[in-house]
């Protein structure tokens, strides 16, 4: 069963969150085709947000073809998004828990390495745009 | 609404009546045997109403002290009924769970009043029933604590007291301040009307007699004071004994020498067939009373916002 | 456009009227909260939040103004209490009943009651049902009265700070608990609660009601606030063209830069302002720091009119 979590802070909006939590569930293979989303009311208990959001999000979700509304039964996933395989995405997580161990010992801390990921991301677009 | 009310006070309810039927049951025995023994007295020659009752005047005094029934049953039961429901909050409980205003008001209300009704009219009966040998013997009834405990006056002031207590309860919305003013208000109109207004409902009687015979007045009236007049007027200060009075040895001859000088005895009393009338006039002042506090109540708890 | 659960026009409330010493409670609150929308009534205390809440369930009524709760005006009649669910600040709840007896309580008041889902909600919760409710957290009994308003199907539920005495994961799990009923009643039920904690707002609410000093300063879809409140930043200059075109709520000069907390009442022109998102928190804060300025010239933004 999938869990949705909710970083307060962060400055993406709820909905957003929870569209890219389950967008890589699907990626991951933690959800898969044919699975049940948990419902409105399961989301909402567990993160005590507004019930809108998570119908928002799963409205932006079947805009996407990822996954589809059934009426009075659920929300189901669909298909897979495009991504890396995820055998792939697998192999990527795994050298980045590898990174991230080195990164510790070196003396980096979580949010020192949340901002080198981010700037090393944005320079990685410009190089991509340069 | 009733489900609410009952399981809201129902222990009230178990210890009022568990209460009462303590009572009617030693009431019972004790009124019956105390008949018993009277009719037995009167039946034989030598009876001596004093002593007759003796071993009962515990009870008596027990019995007296139900004149503090009216007040007790407004503090117990009517001032938890309104006052403690708007200081706690949850004088909003019931309006949020559908039921309105108007509706809770008037079954807490109705509830009360025939708990009352009910209640103060069984112990009144009781006390009548059982006080019955001792007014024929005593033929008092019309006096003092008797008055106020037997007939219909105790309904009529446990009407006034719960009525006193709601209102209070309405206006002022706090347990404690309602109750201090249930009991000032109460004990304070009980004494007013007691006092200056029981002894206008109609004018007294008076008659003169002499001091060397017995009061004469019926049996079962209402004797408000016993003066002593000469030549028709009131003695006031040191009673001047006559020269001539003042070497006579026993009481009852002093008695006749100073009623022959003039001194007469001047009862002011209510005759005892003036009882009932009184009962009505009295009860009827408790109830419209009371009848004026309830709408109090009922305007003030409609009216004000919650 | 979905229909308006809620709607007020100028409502005010004045108090002290018999006492001389007058004070107004809420003025000119004119707001419009869409049917099954969560919305927040956020402001100091003392700024009318209470009073709001009860003049929508009608535990008062306006001196001014109109106010309408599902197309009528709040009333005494069952039809309306029907459909109307509230919670008062201190969760009054009789100390001495258990859960279980509330709930009963529930079930005979209402003409409609949820019996197995409510019962079921609290097992959930853990909350033993014959438990005395007076020797219960905070947080359970927050949970009970929560479950009491809840089982008779409200199409419109007032909350007057619910959570404000209760500690974090008690205050998480009754918003949780809040929303899973509203998701449950699928667009009918519409929530109105007050809080002054703007982080408990942010993710349970979708609507959004700040009051201060008795008036409402805004009232606004809770996306559209945040989309629309910016803060600017640039080296000093003169803020005079934007606080013409845009609401400047809060000013902050330094020798180098000076900073703007604004709602943008239209694109914003000028790129050398640098422009950030602004928390809920901040924009609120912003809202309730503009005490020295006259209130009403910050007066309110309807939501939908737009």
């Amino acid at each position: 069963m999938l869990t949705l979590q909710l970083a307060t802070h962060a400055n993406v909006p709820t909905y957003v969150q929870i569209v890219q939590q389950v967008r890589q569930a699907l990626l991951a293979g933690v959800l898969r085709p044919g699975d049940r989303l948990p419902t409105v009311k399961d989301v909402v208990a567990e993160l005590a947000i507004n019930p809108n959001t998570v119908l928002k999000a799963y409205r932006e979700l079947e805009r996407e073809g990822l996954v589809e509304a059934r009426q009075g039964v659920g929300t189901f996933a669909l298909r897979r998004p495009d991504g890396p395989p995820p055998a792939t995405q697998l192999a990527l997580g795994r050298s980045l828990a590898r990174w991230v161990v080195k990164a510790r010992a070196a003396g980096f801390d979580d949010a020192g390495i949340e901002s080198l990921v981010r700037s090393t991301l944005l320079s990685a677009t410009d190089e991509a745009i340069a | 609404m009733t489900w609410l009310l009952w399981r809201q006070h129902r222990l009230q309810a178990a210890v009022s009546w568990g209460l009462m039927a303590a009572f009617a049951v030693l009431l019972w025995i004790t009124g019956v045997h105390m008949a018993d023994l009277y009719r037995s007295c009167r039946a034989s020659a030598a009876c001596s109403g004093g002593t007759l009752f003796e071993s009962y005047k515990p009870l008596e005094n027990l019995v007296t002290l139900t004149i503090a029934a009216p007040l007790v049953l407004g503090m117990l039961w009517a001032a938890p009924l309104i006052a403690r429901e708007f200081e706690t909050g949850t004088h909003t409980l019931a309006w949020t769970q559908s039921v309105s205003r108007r509706h809770w008001l008037t079954a807490k209300l109705v509830v009360l009043i025939g708990g009352t009704l009910l209640w103060s009219g069984a112990l009144a009966a009781l006390v009548t029933w059982w006080s019955g040998t001792l007014n024929t013997m005593n033929g008092n009834r019309f006096d003092g604590a008797r008055f106020d405990t037997q007939g219909v006056l105790p309904v009529a002031y446990s009407l006034f007291a719960v009525s006193l207590a709601v209102a209070a309860g309405a206006v002022l919305r706090r347990m404690l301040p309602a109750l201090g003013v249930t009991i000032f208000g109460f004990v304070a109109v009980r004494l007013l009307v007691d006092s200056y207004v029981r002894p206008l409902f109609q004018h007294p009687l008076t008659i003169l007699s002499r001091l060397d015979q017995d009061p004469a007045s019926a049996n079962g009236s209402w004797v408000i004071s016993r003066t002593l007049t000469l030549n028709g007027h009131t003695v006031t200060g040191p009673i001047k004994v006559a020269d001539q009075c003042a070497a006579t040895g026993t009481r009852s001859q002093m008695d006749t020498c100073m009623s022959d000088a003039g001194y007469r005895l001047a009862t002011k009393y209510q005759p005892g067939n003036r009882y009932w009338p009184f009962q009505f006039i009295e009860s009827g002042i408790f109830v419209g009373l009371a009848a004026l506090l309830i709408a109090v109540c009922v305007i003030v708890v409609r009216r004000r916002d919650a | 456009m979905t229909p308006a659960a809620v709607t007020t026009e100028q409502l005010g409330k004045r108090y002290g009227q018999r006492t001389g010493r007058t004070k107004w409670a809420l003025r000119d609150c004119t707001l419009e909260v869409p049917e099954g929308r969560i919305c927040g009534l956020v402001g100091a205390n003392g700024a009318g939040k209470t009073t709001l809440l009860k003049l929508l369930v009608g535990l008062a009524r306006p001196t001014t103004g109109s106010v309408q709760v599902l197309g009528r005006a709040p009333g005494d009649d069952p039809a309306f209490l029907r459909d109307v669910g509230y919670l008062a600040q201190e969760v009054p709840l009789y100390r001495r009943w258990t859960a279980a007896d509330h709930l009963a309580m529930g079930a005979h008041l209402n003409p409609v009651w949820d019996a197995a889902p409510t019962r079921q909600r609290l097992l959930d919760l853990d909350i033993p049902l014959d438990q005395r409710v007076g020797t219960m957290s905070g947080g359970q009994r927050a949970q009970v009265a929560l479950a009491l308003a809840l089982g008779k199907r409200p199409r419109v539920l007032l909350l007057d700070e619910p959570v404000a005495a209760l500690d974090p994961l008690a205050r998480r799990e009754f918003l949780a608990t809040l929303g899973a009923a509203v998701a449950e009643a699928e667009g009918s039920l519409t929530v109105v609660l007050s809080s002054h904690l703007v982080s408990d707002l942010e993710r349970i609410c979708d609507h959004l009601v700040v009051l201060a000093e008795s008036r409402t300063l805004l009232a606004d879809d809770l996306d559209d606030v945040v989309a629309s409140h910016r803060l600017l930043t640039a080296p000093r200059r003169d803020p005079g063209p934007i606080e013409r075109q845009h609401t400047v709520l809060r000013t902050e000069q330094t020798p180098r830069q000076t900073s703007l907390w604004v709602r943008l009442d239209g694109p914003l022109h000028d790129p050398t302002w640098h422009s950030d998102p602004l928390s809920l928190e901040d924009i609120v804060l912003a809202y309730l720091g503009q005490r020295s300025r006259t209130t009403a010239e910050l007066s309110t933004v309807i939501g939908g009119v737009r």
